[in-house]
């Protein structure tokens, strides 16, 4: 009986330390002779600082929480979320919580945005995915996207869901925050691709946007001016035309207009608010990361 | 009671219309023609162009109308068309040996009957060369035109007609009235504003046209004789004989009465553009009462030069006429459909693709 209670508590440390496993967050060394980088990733001597300041993580974990913010079940709870949010999008969510943050402002990027950036860019998370981080030294969040992301969400989605985070954030309700913001983003990847981003697209992991020929009015505006020349050619052919007025045969110093009333009656004033017009070159901002490649997204303070 | 009063109020203006009627003989505002009374109606009829009017319609139309006396005309030759009964004059020194019109050779000679002597002339000012040399000149710079066209060789069929024209004098008064708008708009940095001021206007004068002219040939299309104005009157000089010589001259087949509904109704348009004309200063205006009343008119019977040439192709006959005095040539030249829908298509094609370049060039996809 006694062996068996033992046996029991055993499991029962074994299960809880299984558990562990997946909630709490293992790193790899990253040495100078070996930085563990992703295959595509250029190594440089100006990037090489930024790669050794970021922990090399199992891209399968999905939640590591370094500055330790979440309880076990919320951890298990937001994990859920982001399979479902992969298996929905088939891109790649990663939630980052950080006390420390050992990066320095890079390309006009605060230290927030750089952690996250690098965070993805060092892993072997997916080229397309996001990447939410807390940082509790800077008090901000903050959202990175990477790849077919950058399109996916625009700034004004960006903006809408930092919005529905905020109130939590400032309440200390991180993961609540952190789940919020996966189904936010997990519904609007259902939405489909914002209008503002609909001629955008990515060319070797850069946002690019580009107009398209208006192909419709340029038709259109052809056709009209070429029939409304070939009608003045085909007009200049005719030469007899029938008059319609005498004009050529007034006699001016006969000619006398001796009424004339001009009386007011009222005047009304219109006015039209002026629009400001803004540009139309794509609904994401984007920024370029150590490694080169582009990022989008957003993030605030709490 | 009151009935049996309004029945003889009403009877004692029908009289009183009536007798009116007896006193004065009414001219037909549309065209001139003496107005019968219609007891069926109460109505004065025209006969000439159908029209009828009311007492008030006419009381405001009492024209003064004088036409210019002219003699009987003698010591012509006539040729009558038999194909479409043109009537050609000459002296006794040309001859013709096919219609002008119609080109069809069976024209008889014949005695001159119930002819006037014009009163004025414009003499040929240009020759049979200058014409031939002008109907060479259409068609250049004008690639649309089948090359066939003008490979023809009845150039020296051009004839020098003098053509009958009333040259009418109209005393207009005109008036019109209307709603005009006046259109000011100015922006601060929030808003662009409009203003728009309402008017009521009114417009009327006195407008005087002279020698309006209106062609009395059927045989001619009235707009190919608009379309060789303006004669220059400073040459009408009174009507000789001797003018004619080397000419042919048509007898006139429609009277002044027939054809001054063409005249006024040009006048009429004018003094409506004229006072129109004198409300630029608004952005828009709406015109809801125009009336223009002619006072006078006076008529006279010329005859002015004009070249001409018909020209046969594709089975259709097509006038080209030059004004014989001023030396303006006119007639519709022929397009070749084919050249001229093909290169349209072309043109498109190519603008199409060049600008849809230029926008690629610029960065823009497909
Ligand atoms: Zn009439
Ligand atoms: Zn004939």
């Amino acid at each position: 009986m006694k062996n068996k209670l033992i046996i029991f508590s055993l499991l029962f440390l074994f299960t809880l330390n299984i558990t562990n496993v997946s909630a709490s967050t293992n790193t790899f060394p990253r040495t100078e002779s070996d930085l563990q980088v992703p295959s595509n990733i250029l190594i440089t001597e100006e990037n090489k600082p930024f790669i050794l300041n970021t922990p090399k993580v199992d891209a399968r974990e999905k939640v590591y929480d370094f500055a330790d913010l979440f309880t076990d079940v919320e951890e298990e709870e937001l994990y859920n979320e982001i399979l479902s949010y992969i298996k929905e999008t088939s891109m790649d969510f990663a939630v980052v919580t950080i006390s420390e943050n050992p990066k320095s402002y890079f390309n006009g990027s605060d230290s927030t945005t750089v952690y996250a950036d690098d965070f993805h860019d060092y892993n072997d998370f997916k080229p397309d995915a996001v990447v939410f981080l807390i940082d509790m030294e800077n008090r901000k969040f903050y959202i990175s996207t990477s790849g077919k992301a950058i399109i996916m969400y625009d700034d004004s989605r960006i903006d809408s869901t930092l919005d529905i985070a905020e109130f939590d954030m400032k309440n200390n309700a991180y993961a609540k925050a952190s789940k919020k913001i996966v189904k936010s983003l997990k519904n609007y990847y259902k939405e489909g691709i914002p209008r503002s981003n609909r001629n955008c697209e990515l060319e070797d992991g850069k946002y690019k946007c580009y107009k398209k020929v208006p192909i419709v009015p340029i038709a259109l505006v052809s056709l009209i001016l070429v029939i409304t020349i070939w009608l003045c050619i085909a007009s200049s052919y005719k030469k007899i035309k029938a008059k319609t007025n005498a004009a050529d045969y007034v006699i001016k110093k006969k000619t006398n207009i001796n009424r004339r009333i001009d009386l007011f009656l009222t005047s009304n004033t219109s006015r039209i608010r002026i629009e400001t017009t803004t540009s139309s070159s794509g609904g994401s901002s984007t920024h370029s990361s150590s490694s080169g490649s582009s990022h989008g997204g957003g993030g605030r303070s709490f | 009671m009151l009935k049996i009063i309004r029945a003889i109020i009403i009877s004692y203006y029908i009289i009183k219309g009536c007798g009116f009627m007896n006193v004065v003989d009414h001219k037909c505002p549309n065209c001139n023609a003496t107005l019968e009374f219609n007891p069926k109606n109460q109505k004065w009829d025209c006969h000439y162009c159908k029209s009828s009017f009311e007492l008030k319609d006419l009381k405001q139309n009492e024209v003064k109308y004088e036409k210019a006396n002219s003699k009987p005309l003698k010591d012509l030759d006539v040729y009558t068309c038999k194909n479409c009964g043109a009537k050609i004059m000459t002296d006794e020194n040309t001859t013709a040996t096919f219609c002008v019109y119609c080109k069809s050779t069976a024209i008889i000679k014949d005695r001159l009957v119930d002819a006037y002597e014009p009163n004025k002339i414009i003499p040929f000012k240009t020759t049979k060369e200058d014409a031939i040399e002008a109907f060479k000149n259409v068609g250049i710079r004008k690639i649309f035109m089948p090359r066939e066209f003008k490979d023809k060789k009845n150039i020296q069929e051009m004839k020098g007609i003098y053509i009958p024209f009333w040259l009418f004098d109209f005393e207009c008064e005109g008036n019109i009235s209307g709603s005009a708008t006046r259109v000011s708009s100015w922006s601060d940095t929030k808003y662009h504003y409009t203003k728009t001021d309402h008017y009521k206007v009114e417009r009327g004068g006195s407008i005087t046209f002279e020698n309006v002219p209106v062609d009395g040939s059927k045989h001619f299309d009235n707009a190919i004789m608009n379309s060789i104005e303006p004669f220059n009157y400073q040459d009408l000089c009174d009507f000789n004989y001797s003018y004619l010589s080397g000419f042919y001259a048509e007898k006139y087949n429609q009277t002044d009465i027939e054809v001054i509904k063409d005249g006024k109704k040009r006048t009429r348009e004018s003094v409506l553009d004229i006072l129109k004309s004198d409300l630029n200063r608004y952005h828009t205006t709406i015109i809801d009462k125009e009336n223009v009343d002619i006072l006078n008119v006076k008529v006279k019977y010329v005859l002015l030069p004009v070249w001409l040439l018909n020209i046969k192709y594709k089975n259709e006959i097509r006038p080209f006429a030059m004004n014989g005095q001023t030396g303006k040539m006119v007639g519709d030249i022929p397009i070749d459909k084919k050249k001229f829908i093909f290169s349209g298509i072309i043109t498109i094609i190519i603008m199409i693709a060049i600008t849809v370049g230029l926008f690629l060039i610029g960065g823009y996809k497909l």
